[in-house]
């Protein structure tokens, strides 16, 4: 991190969007005053991380003093990106190998944070969250470094970022849902037809070992077979590219982990506690109502997770058949070798899938039925 | 109350239970025991339909068992296996509740029924109401899961094994509960068991199975007195004898005993003993006490300066116990008679291992 702050460059000055740029030292571009702030920072923290005890108020401290850093070192760049595009309006600002390697190890240190909080303090837990995200949205609202390059990609792009926005998560959310319709009664199926449960596993498991990107290739023609046979899927809007196929790709990707998990958390029930439900006069839908689905709950849930993070990460690459969603600005980004668009997307649905990732988590943990250990992987 | 009529069931080809016929009276508390395999849990699986006859039927209160739902016919039915089988997403009270839950009972009436049947099978409900079953040993586990079975008051209960899983000290605890519980309910309890001793110590009735047939039925006491064959010679055990003392009272070998009382003039005393070696002693309420030896030299004053009294409830049997308890008794205080006390400790008689040797 602070290799990544001094000795390489932070950013990218370049003259215009595509040309490539020289490199810009924190120290040679950012006034006195700053680096001294930074550097004073720095020096808190570091004193802090070496003392040995870290409860959870110094732990929240030293959050906030590289939240600090952080917030800082943006502002700096964004200053510089305005000077810079106010002497030539065609000149770029970039982030570079400095930037990235100090985010590095901000969410580093951030992560490790996190994860040594004691597992109930979920209220320690987000304001951490909060602080590591703080500094970005700050600059949302101030605005000050509008002229630096990935910013002003995304200025530029901004209703298309939005809209983009929306589609992955319309895509990712709409198949993750249907997976989780189809997924559990076919885990319930599977279990009660144990014979069966083996085929649709095997099936399920090759789905799973297809790429992404073959997947949603196969999936164009019969599609649009389907589409030119019957008029009505044709006027719905059905076809070989965009969203159908893609919805059917990440629904097919998505349950594995859903049937799995239904079918292990139902026969991870003990067989007596399933008899005496039974021998005491409870039908078969009231004993899945009320003993096997609750019981198999975190498991269940697990499993849910499980598939719509990996179903964000997928809808990224639905993008290849038109489907839309981030994955759009990626593949265009990659084309035209703009870095800075494809970080613009690229970062996003990480965090889209790290965000879903917790919630889910937090959500299995309200969902698990009290007096049972929650062991959930 | 229970009719087994010609009862067969085949799983494919091999045959789990053979033709058999049973009648269970009503209040009457019968095991069923036998080696491992012999179709006894078949047969329990039969009485509510978890299992379906191949041929034969079942009646229960003259009503052929087929004919009702299986849903219902469970719910009338209260179900104890050995694994227990608790929910373990639910509390103790909750746990209990299923049956009277889903029969659509009031509210309150519920949780009343949960508090008693807590009560009954010895859990303190304020403690155990709210414990979810993975904070519950084995023992209070299956208090429960009886509670549970007994929730919506069925006539019937069956008991697969209850206590198999449990170790022998809270083993015994549990029959000794359930020996209470059923003194006050008189349900119609079919219990299975591979244990001789529980079967002994709980059974109205004991039907002894092997290989899917009833090889002997009858009274505990029938059953160790009158062995059909060797199989059932073997399955009681070579220490049969021994198995009936533990079913007989001390009262039926309890004979007359002299005794004086603390106060008595010794000379009296010596009198009383005549040409025996002891006498007992009692107190003021007629509580044994002690016991005065017949060799004295020229005693004088009163027998409670002479008589023997230290830990003098190593001497005492009550008309209720076993004479199994009697004997051992006698064994660990090395003696050979025991003074026998009735219900409120007073003095009854006296036992003997002579009489016990003799008359059995
Ligand atoms: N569902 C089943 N399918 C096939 N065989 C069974 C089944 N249940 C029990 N059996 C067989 O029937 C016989 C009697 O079983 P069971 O009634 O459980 O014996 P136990 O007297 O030990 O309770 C055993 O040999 C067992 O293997
Ligand atoms: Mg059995």
């Amino acid at each position: 991190m602070i290799v990544g702050l001094f000795m390489a460059p932070l950013l990218s000055l370049k003259p215009n969007r595509l040309m490539p740029g020289d490199p810009g030292y924190l120290i040679d571009i950012a006034p006195l005053n700053d680096i001294l702030l930074v550097l004073s920072l720095l020096v808190l923290f570091l004193i802090f991380a070496n003392l040995l005890s870290w409860n959870k108020h110094l732990k929240l401290f030293m959050c906030l003093i590289l939240s600090a850093i952080f917030y800082k070192i943006i502002t700096i760049s964004g200053d510089v990106a305005l000077v810079r595009s106010e002497a030539d309006f065609l000149a770029r600002t970039a982030f570079t190998t400095g930037f990235w390697l100090f985010v590095a190890g901000y969410i580093v240190v951030m992560m490790q944070a996190f994860a040594t909080v004691i597992e109930k303090k979920y209220d320690i837990k987000l304001l951490i969250i909060l602080l590591t995200i703080a500094p970005v949205g700050l600059l949302f609202f101030n605005g000050g470094v509008g002229e630096i390059s990935i910013f002003k990609e995304l200025m530029s792009k901004q209703d298309r970022f939005l809209l983009e926005f929306k589609n992955h998560l319309l895509i990712s959310g709409s198949a993750s849902f249907s997976a989780i319709l189809i997924g559990i009664p076919l885990g319930i199926y599977s279990f009660r037809h144990q014979r069966l449960s083996e085929r649709i596993f095997g099936l399920l498991n090759i789905v799973q070992t297809i790429p992404s990107i073959a997947l949603f290739g196969f999936l164009i023609a019969p599609f649009a077979w389907l589409a030119s046979k019957s008029d009505f899927l044709d006027s719905v809007g059905f076809s070989g590219i965009g969203f159908a196929p893609a919805i059917t790709a990440l629904i097919l990707y998505g349950l594995l982990p859903i049937v799995r998990n239904t079918y292990a958390g139902i026969s991870s029930i003990d067989p007596s506690v399933v008899e005496s439900a039974k021998g005491m006069g409870m039908t078969s839908g009231q004993i899945l109502i009320k003993i096997q689905l609750p019981v198999s709950m975190p498991l269940l849930m697990n499993g849910i997770r499980v598939s719509f993070v990996q179903c964000i990460g997928n809808t990224a690459v639905a993008a290849l058949v038109g489907a839309g969603g981030f994955g759009l600005f990626i593949f265009q980004g990659l084309g035209q070798s703009a870095v800075d668009m494809v970080l613009l997307c690229a970062i996003p649905t990480i965090l889209l899938a790290v965000f879903a990732d917790t919630i889910m988590q937090f959500i299995i943990k309200l969902t698990s039925p009290k007096g049972m250990d929650y062991d959930t992987d | 109350m229970i009719q087994i009529k010609n009862l067969t069931k085949n799983y494919n080809d091999y045959a789990a239970v053979k033709d058999i016929s049973l009648d269970i009276k009503k209040g009457e508390l019968c095991v069923m025991i036998g080696p491992s395999g012999c179709g006894k849990s078949t047969t329990l699986k039969v009485l509510n339909r978890l299992e379906t006859p191949t041929e034969g039927s079942v009646f229960i209160n003259g009503e052929d068992i087929s004919n009702i739902d299986p849903v219902i016919l469970r719910r009338g039915i209260g179900y104890v296996i050995q694994n227990v089988g608790l929910f373990p997403h639910m509390t103790a009270s909750e746990n209990i509740a299923t049956v009277p839950q889903l029969l659509k009972w009031d509210k309150n009436k519920i949780g009343e029924r949960v508090e008693y049947l807590l009560n009954l099978v010895g859990l303190e409900p304020f403690e155990y109401s709210k414990k979810y079953p993975a904070e519950l040993s084995g023992g209070e586990a299956q208090r429960v899961g009886v509670a549970r079975a007994l929730a919506a008051d069925p006539e019937v209960l069956l008991m697969d094994e209850p206590f198999g899983a449990l170790d022998p000290i809270t083993r015994s605890e549990l029959q000794r509960s359930l020996v209470k519980i059923q003194s006050e309910l008189k349900k119609t309890i079919l219990f299975v068991t591979h244990d001789i001793d529980e079967a002994i110590l709980l059974a109205d009735m004991v039907v002894l199975m092997k290989d899917g047939e009833i090889v002997q039925s009858g009274s505990p006491t029938q059953m160790l007195e009158f062995p059909v064959n060797k199989f059932v010679r073997d399955f009681v055990g070579t220490d049969r004898a021994l198995k009936r003392l533990s079913l007989t009272k001390v009262e039926t070998f309890c004979k007359p005993a002299p005794y004086v009382s603390l106060n008595t003039d010794i000379s009296n005393a010596v009198e009383m003993i005549d040409n025996g070696i002891y006498i007992w002693v009692v107190d003021e309420n007629e509580k044994p006490c002690g016991w005065l030896d017949a060799y004295m030299d020229e005693p004088t004053g009163f027998v409670k300066d002479y008589c023997t009294i230290d830990s003098f409830e190593n001497f005492t049997v009550s008309k209720k116990q076993s004479v199994k308890e009697a004997l051992n008794k006698m064994i660990k205080s090395g003696v050979n008679q025991l003074v026998v006390v009735d219900g409120d400790e007073r003095l009854l008689g006296e036992i003997s291992i002579d009489d016990i040797i003799q008359k059995s």
